[in-house]
């Protein structure tokens, strides 16, 4: 069958890799067109000279284009993948810093927290002007978005136009493939392989913050007790012992718990590489140095040096989105864990929130299916995330100062740590360092 | 596998045969025991004859007993199929013809209206003793109830117990029957998306889209092929594809209408749509015919029995159900359960019916969308009508009986409130062997 399936943000030296080895090796998507579109012409040109190279040395009946213009890479289009980061590993590091001098010390500071919250404002105004490209150059493609805030971008994009769109995230394949440390411990403890597990297992939550809620043998065992008694990282020991549901993304779940989310060496004015209580905060130092590899790699491959080889290029098997595409076009049924509005999927949180849910794909879409209620404590918590994730969509929408102090004020992370004058001066400090991002709010 | 699957109301000479063809066939379900529970001894016995003597025939590695004693026929089991008639023909010819003498003319009567709330009166007090019996000897068995009414006796047995209950219905197989729904649109099967997304409440449910795999809509195909005016009136009006169209017109006192004249019985009398009111002397015939060739075949008299002679009905889809829960099979089925805001425009706690998830994690209702509005004002009607229902059964309490005909709107389209008051009186003197809780 042939598909135009556009990559916004496909410069990516690691994404757009890792994308192309999954399309070469569909046979559901052979004579689709794959349009690269970024607004870096440079690396964007590195990646179409990459991904030609491949399609002909594999001899797969795949076009690349591609463009700097986004609703050029747009019109007609059936899907569209978007990777996008605005400010780059400058303003995630900005993100990282600047709320640890006020005390606040997070890991990765994607999602939510100060850090999560300047990056949707960062990234809603394009996703949405995106979307309202596609009303009008190809109003029934359907969104994925791997771009972070997945949540608060997520509901941007459907509340801004009418465009299907829904977020993924790499985590998310965990409770439909078991992850493989993971299967490795419970073969070690049991015996048990992968195949003797009943999977996908029932998951839900709001993405960087769900679980699996049952997991059983194929002879009728609960999983969870062995698991409990013998798991060794505490995030996810907590959460049996506590809630009685298995956490995915440990690392993202301990920013959305203060409680979780400790600094365990001395601040020097540098959080970046040092340890915290469950994980070591994210330094872009590695960042670059990785991403610097695999510029310079593709960049050598492009110029003609050196074999081509799917191989050698970047893997990544959480990438579930060329799967779910098969799914939607062959009718096949399948159960993702993706990011929806809920729809009373998981009864405690509100039907309009997106939340991470296990749902059907087939030809009639995707369609959550009910996972039951989340343990109430858990859910409370969620609820306060959803509200502050509204407060920031609505500020990243209108650049209004006021409702993103709301925002900021509301934040878990932030409302346990700061008091409402520290609050403003951070959010003021923040907007400040983005501000070239932000042209809503000047 | 080895599974107990406890049949109630398995003396039934069309039932039990038609589900002993499919446990045969079943390579998942060798090794299991099936018993067959049933309060009338000698129908039983006939059933348990003939289930040996297929068992024998077949060479199947299945093992067949059979009780009167409902509480020894559930210990342990895995699995319950429930189909059981309390008062049986008699008792249904009384709720066709007692409202008919009022005015209410309906075609099955088993469902909604005056007579399918009798049966609900009839049928919840054992149904709901045989989840309680369940509670103490095998709390974690489901339920496949097959009796009618769904609706109601599936929220009485979850009200009053926590046993897993579905209630299933041979009608809920079209929408994930491909050939069936190709023939409608007119293409070959392989063209076709299914299982489609449906949803409603039992008997009064439709497919909300049906779509080809290019993508196109295959529901203007339909409205031209398809010249039935109930599924007319379904697709014109509201865009949605009716299955059970029979049963529907039993649900909207517009579509439900005498042609021919009453003269003192109803069965057999043509209604509008090509209709024909059920006739209990056919329903006996064909059930004596089968009783008959049943215990001919259990006695050992004549040919071995092949399984293409015994009564095949293809929508009966409880095996492939229970394969599906055992297997991890992750299947779409079409059953009634909690809502849980599948359906967004049904209440929560509602028992519908709707398009499923069936595998290792149970049974989990999927999110088909809303309703037409209207449809679903329309059926949250009979929810009401179905909650008042259920608190009579439960209670015996005939003020709340009141309530529930009251509401009903088939009774409330056609009687005053004095009239409504009689009829249930006469109805509840009829059946008053069968309801000790009045």
């Amino acid at each position: 069958m042939s598909y135009k399936i556009t990559l916004i943000g496909g410069g990516s030296s690691t994404f757009t890799p890792e994308l192309l080895q999954l399309f070469v090796k569909s046979e559901v998507l052979r004579g689709s067109t794959i349009t690269l579109m970024d607004v870096d012409e440079h690396r964007l040109e590195v990646m179409d000279t990459l991904c030609r190279q491949v399609v002909q040395k594999e001899e797969v009946d795949l076009t690349i284009e591609s463009t700097t213009d986004r609703r050029a890479s747009l019109a007609g289009t059936d899907f569209v993948i978007s990777a996008i980061s605005v400010g780059g590993m400058d303003a995630w590091e900005q993100d990282i810093e600047i709320p640890a001098r006020y005390g606040i010390y997070m890991p990765i500071a994607d999602s939510i927290g100060p850090g999560g919250m300047m990056r949707a404002f960062r990234h809603i105004p394009p996703l949405v002007a995106m979307c309202q490209d596609l009303e009008q150059v190809a109003p029934k493609a359907w969104v994925f978005n791997y771009t972070n805030p997945a949540t608060s971008n997520c509901i941007a994009m459907r509340r801004e136009s009418t465009i299907e769109v829904v977020s993924l995230c790499t985590c998310s394949v965990f409770p439909r493939v078991l992850h493989p440390q993971m299967a490795k411990y419970l073969a070690a403890w049991t015996g048990a392989q992968p195949d003797d597990l009943v999977l996908p297992a029932p998951a839900g939550g709001l993405n960087h913050c769900a679980a699996i809620l049952a997991l059983r043998f194929k002879d009728g065992r609960d999983v969870f007790p062995l698991l409990q008694e013998h798991v060794s990282r505490p995030v996810i020991k907590w959460g049996l012992e506590n809630y009685g549901i298995l956490p995915y993304c440990d690392v993202h779940w301990t920013e959305f718990y203060p409680a979780l989310s400790r600094l365990d060496e001395e601040y020097k004015g540098r959080l970046q590489g040092l340890k915290m209580r469950y994980d070591t905060v994210h330094n872009m130092e590695n960042e670059r140095a990785r991403t610097r590899r695999w510029e310079q790699m593709a960049e050598r491959l492009a110029r003609g040096e050196g074999e081509i080889s799917l191989d050698a290029l970047p893997k990544d098997e959480s990438v579930q989105v060329v799967e779910l595409i098969e799914a939607l076009v062959e009718n096949r049924n399948e159960i993702h864990v993706v990011n929806v509005p809920n729809r009373g999927a998981i009864d405690n949180l509100p039907s309009d929130a997106i939340v991470e849910v296990s749902s059907l794909v087939g030809g009639y879409g995707i369609q959550p299916v009910h996972v039951g209620p989340l343990p109430e404590p858990v859910a409370a918590v969620l609820r306060q995330h959803v509200t502050v994730q509204e407060l920031t969509v609505e500020a990243a929408l209108t650049g209004d100062r006021h409702v993103a102090l709301q925002a900021f004020l509301q934040d878990p992370q932030v409302s346990t740590k700061l008091t409402p004058e520290e609050t403003a001066a951070l959010l003021d400090e923040l907007l400040k360092a983005h501000a070239a991002y932000l042209p809503q709010f000047c | 596998m080895a599974f107990k699957i406890t049949v109630i109301g398995g003396g039934s000479s069309t039932f039990t045969p038609q589900l002993m063809r499919l446990f045969l066939e079943s390579k998942v379900l060798q090794g299991s025991t099936i018993t067959l529970m049933d309060v009338d001894a000698h129908r039983l016995e006939v059933m348990d004859r003939l289930c040996q003597q297929l068992v024998q025939w077949e060479g199947a590695d299945l093992v067949v007993k059979s009780t009167t004693d409902r509480r020894e026929s559930l210990m342990g089991t895995d699995f319950v199929i429930a189909a059981i008639s309390v008062g049986g023909m008699d008792a249904w010819e009384q709720d066709i013809e007692i409202p008919a003498r009022y005015g209410i003319y309906m075609p099955i009567a088993d469902t909604v209206g005056p007579g399918g709330i009798m049966r609900a009166f009839r049928h919840i007090p054992p149904l709901v003793a045989m989840c309680k019996d369940l509670e103490e000897v095998a709390p974690n068995a489901w339920v496949l109830n097959y009796t009618n009414p769904a609706t109601a006796n599936c929220i009485a047995m979850r009200r009053a117990s926590a046993i897993q209950v579905v209630s299933l219905c041979t009608g809920t197989t079209v929408p994930r029957d491909g050939k069936f729904l190709a023939d409608w649109i007119g293409v070959e099967p392989c063209l076709v998306a299914y299982p489609a997304p449906a949803g409603g409440l039992n008997h009064c449910a439709a497919i909300l889209q049906l779509r080809l795999k290019d993508g196109r809509d295959a529901f203007p195909l339909i409205k031209e092929r398809v010249i039935h005016p109930v599924l007319q009136w379904g697709l014109e009006n509201y865009g949605i594809l009716l299955y059970s169209w029979v049963h529907w017109t039993e649900f909207y006192p517009a579509l439900c209408r005498l042609e021919a004249e009453y003269r003192g019985r109803l069965q057999g009398l043509w209604m509008k749509y090509g209709v024909p009111v059920h006739d209990m002397e056919h329903e006996r015939a064909r059930v004596r015919q089968w009783e008959q060739l049943v215990e001919q075949w259990a006695r050992g008299d004549g040919e071995r029995v092949s399984l293409a002679e015994l009564p095949a009905d293809e929508s009966v889809q409880v095996v492939e159900l229970i394969e599906a829960l055992v297997e991890n099979r992750n299947e779409i089925h079409v059953v009634n359960l909690p809502n849980q805001g599948a359906i967004e425009n049904l209440p929560r706690e509602a028992i519908v019916e709707v398009s499923s998830l069936v595998g290792g994690y149970g049974i989990r209702p999927v999110h088909v969308g809303p309703l037409p509005e209207p449809v679903a004002a329309m059926l949250r009607q009979h929810i009401t009508a179905q909650e008042l229902t259920v608190e009579a059964a439960l209670t015996g309490d005939r003020h709340v009986a009141l309530q529930a005909f009251l509401q009903d709107p088939q009774i409330a389209a056609r009687l005053t409130p004095e009239e409504t008051a009689a009829l249930l009186d006469e109805l509840l003197e009829a059946h008053a062997d069968y309801l000790p809780q009045f």
